[in-house]
């Protein structure tokens, strides 16, 4: 059985009479890369906060590496490493300083580390720059290398590419990526730039007003996100029998309801109903299917107007 | 906790605003010894022993120095937002709070040891000497400064309440001054024109029992009074602390 990084049942955050997370059942294995989706407000921020210590959960339980203990959460935080919201750092210490503080802080031993990790997100040559003085891709970065320098084993990140450029983006994908393959680092990250989540995730988790509306894995997703057409007959093993002797393939799936999925000749509609109607099936609605990982989320949630 | 207390105190070392609250204090102090020495040319006899008293009329300061030795160790973490940081890594709280408060005692001691030998050095260097009165005033601003010592400790850890319950330094600096500076003012008054009461509410201020060593205690009593007071406002100011912090959102 996959180790569960981390679960949480029925966690919920209440602040006064608004609920920002509702009973949020989650469940991250090992090595997953998982994205956290959901519009402003929806609960994404709340819940790494909830796991990285930082706000209390109201009810619910939540477990890290299978201990559920406050005490023994803590030492597991220990495993993680952790960037929410924007980095936050002292102004008036350098990159070096910051991390090296830190370092001596967690008793993270080596001071190599601390050059190690700023290597990793390439602020090596910053100098005597203090954190002031930053851009914001630079301070993105610098958050980023402080949740490596321990070389976690659970990532967290909430909006991590907020302020990078084109080329960070592109290597902090590849930094992700490189990381979870080559050590299993299990990732949750949440992000607006859905384009960007498709190339990392492995699974995702969609939030909705602080409920947890769906838990996917990318397979599965890819597999209800794929283009086909969509027709509603009145008998669909007559329909099936006809795609296949008529148009030669068995690339087509039978729903529920008299519904069929074509996964082929997606360019060819006339051809598809001409071949149903000739057969005698009634054919009552076709459509072209297929959507990515936005047109999935906004059908979800209901609409495009609040995102 | 020791790898905490360490990179607290390599934190503050890489500020400037210890070399710059040196600066200032010794400024200060020169200020005030060459004010003397100018008299002294011009025909007064300020010696060491008058140099080395007024100094225990000036501890008072050290109430107001824990403002400042609470922010550097604090450094605004609420402004910068840098606690997260530490809470995320599961770091215990109550190891940040008391951690903390250590190195702000510990900052608080060496800069008093290093601010009085300055002051008390310059006067021995500059100002003419009087065997007697020199031994007499050394005991007496030896007296004061233990008197000081527990009280300071004790307003070093309600400033740490502050830092970590308020989010502004500035209120905290504020509500601090007010009750340095104000609190013992009005409980005296309001003992002298409502009711007894506030005047033994009065004697529990930090600030009583060293304006009662520079008005001339000089006994043990005076002495284990300071202690309890301190300790008590260090006592209950931590636990309240401790206990709020545990909860306390960081955000």
């Amino acid at each position: 059985m996959a180790e569960h990084v981390l679960s949480t049942q029925a966690l919920t955050k209440r602040y006064g009479a608004a609920t920002a997370v509702h009973r949020v059942d989650m469940t991250i294995e090992k090595g997953q890369i998982y994205g956290l989706v959901g519009r402003n407000g929806a609960g994404k921020t709340t819940i790494i906060r909830m796991i990285t210590a930082q706000t209390m959960p109201s009810s619910g339980t939540l477990s890290l590496f299978g201990a559920q203990e406050p005490q023994v959460l803590d030492r597991m935080r220990a495993r993680t490493g952790a960037m929410v919201e924007n980095p936050s750092f002292y102004p008036y210490l350098t990159a070096k300083q910051n991390l090296e503080y830190y370092r001596i802080q967690r008793g993270i031993p080596g001071p190599q580390v601390v050059e190690a990790a700023l290597e990793q997100v390439g602020l090596a040559d910053t100098g005597k720059k203090k954190f002031k003085h930053f851009s914001l891709g630079m301070k993105q970065r610098l958050g980023l290398a402080l949740a490596l320098m321990n070389q976690p084993d659970f990532l967290l990140l909430d909006e991590p590419i907020n302020g990078l450029d084109p080329e960070g983006i592109v290597e902090f994908r590849t930094l992700l990526l490189r990381l979870n393959r080559e050590r299993q680092t299990t990732i949750l990250i949440s992000s607006h730039i859905l384009s960007e989540l498709e190339n990392l995730a492995t699974h995702y988790g969609f939030l909705d007003g602080g409920i947890l509306v769906e838990q996917v894995s990318a397979q599965a997703l890819k597999e209800k996100c794929r283009a086909c057409i969509e027709l509603q007959v009145d008998d669909a093993a007559k329909a099936a029998l006809l795609l296949e002797r008529e148009l030669d393939t068995r690339d087509y799936e039978v729903l529920p309801g008299n519904v069929l999925r074509l996964y082929c000749h997606m360019d060819e509609p006339q051809r598809v109903t001409a071949c149903l109607v000739n057969g005698g099936v009634a054919l009552f609605a076709i459509e072209n299917k297929g959507a990515n990982l936005e047109d999935y989320f906004l059908s979800l949630i209901g609409g495009v107007h609040r995102v | 906790m020791f790898d905490y207390l360490r990179a607290e105190c390599y934190k503050v070392i890489h500020r400037k605003y210890i070399p710059g609250f040196l600066i200032v204090m010794f400024l200060c102090e020169g200020l005030l010894v060459s004010g003397w020495i100018f008299t002294n040319a011009r025909g007064n006899n300020i010696g060491f022993s008058t140099g080395a008293g007024v100094m225990a009329s000036m501890l008072v300061i050290g109430f107001y120095c824990t403002i400042l030795t609470g922010d550097m160790i604090f450094s605004d973490q609420y402004k910068f937002n840098t606690l997260k940081n530490e809470v995320s890594f599961g770091l215990p709280r109550a190891r940040i709070y008391v951690g903390k408060l250590i190195v702000e005692c510990l900052l608080a001691l060496a800069l008093c040891a290093v601010v009085l030998a300055f002051y008390l050095g310059l006067c021995w260097i500059t100002l003419p000497h009087n065997p007697e009165l020199d031994g007499a005033a050394m005991s007496a601003v030896a007296y004061c400064l233990q008197v000081a010592l527990p009280l300071w400790l004790g307003a070093q850890a309600f400033l740490n309440v502050l830092y970590f319950l308020i989010r502004s330094s500035t209120i905290c600096s504020f509500i601090a001054v007010g009750i340095f500076m104000g609190a013992g003012e009005i409980l005296k008054l309001l003992g002298a024109l409502v009711h007894p009461f506030f005047q033994t509410l009065y004697t529990c201020m930090l600030t009583t029992p060293l304006e009662q060593a520079v008005q001339g205690g000089g006994d043990q009593a005076l002495f284990l009074h300071a202690c309890v007071v301190g300790l008590c406002w260090f006592v209950f100011s931590t636990a309240v602390g401790l206990v709020l912090f545990q909860r306390k959102e960081i955000n």
